[in-house]
């Protein structure tokens, strides 16, 4: 959610910047379209996390009971 | 009856030494080598560390944007290949596109440049706290 709300400031600073005639439309057309790559590094690392979190849980839940693997 | 008695001796002289210590002190060296041995992947972590850092306090200069580049391609290639690392590699991918799309730019503007670079450096750090966790 954090993460979806910096995507959300850094967009509104583009369109801040364009507006302000700072960017060529093009150059703004290509950030926003960068901000669905950032989201989209953001989505695989929270995923890559999760199985961190649940391997780590299983490990946990293996070292409580004694099991050898 | 001479040959006898050494053996004997030799009997009773591991009779004496217990070799479980010696065995215990043998493991805890080993493992303590281990505990010097980073658990995540060293060159992935340097290499979108090269990257982050690059984009961070280099500028726009046609030179730093092809430094960035190269390490960008170098991370790509360095990931591909490497069992059960397809996020990883996915990652990288869609890192090198923002740089390639940067790289490709004639002259790029100073605004677009520093979001640019401020998007490398954002998107390399969110891959560096990964690989840092990701275990090898």
């Amino acid at each position: 959610m954090s993460a979806l709300r910096d995507l959300a400031d850094t967009a509104t600073a583009y369109k801040n910047q364009y507006e302000a005639g700072l960017m060529t439309f093009e150059e703004f057309q290509e950030l926003v379209e960068d901000l669905h790559i950032q989201d989209n590094i953001d989505r695989i690392s929270s995923e890559l996390e999760s199985d961190e979190r649940l391997h780590e849980v299983l490990m946990g839940v293996v070292k409580l009971s004694g099991i050898l693997l | 009856m001479g040959q006898g008695t050494k053996e004997s001796q030799s009997i009773k002289l591991y009779q004496y030494i217990d070799i479980k210590p010696l065995v215990f002190i043998s493991m805890l060296i080993l493992s303590g080598c281990g505990l010097f041995v980073a658990n995540y992947d060293t060159t992935e972590y340097y290499l979108v560390n090269h990257i982050r850092t690059q984009a961070m306090i280099g500028n726009c200069s046609k030179e730093n944007v092809d430094t960035i580049y190269k390490t960008s391609t170098e991370l790509v290639n360095f990931t591909q290949y490497l069992p059960r690392n397809e996020p990883t590699h996915e990652m990288a991918q869609n890192l090198h596109i923002i740089v390639d799309e940067l790289r490709k730019r004639e002259s790029p503007g100073v605004t677009y440049c520093k979001n640019k670079l401020n998007i490398i450096s954002t998107s390399a750090e969110e891959i560096q706290r990964v690989v840092g966790k990701k275990p090898k």
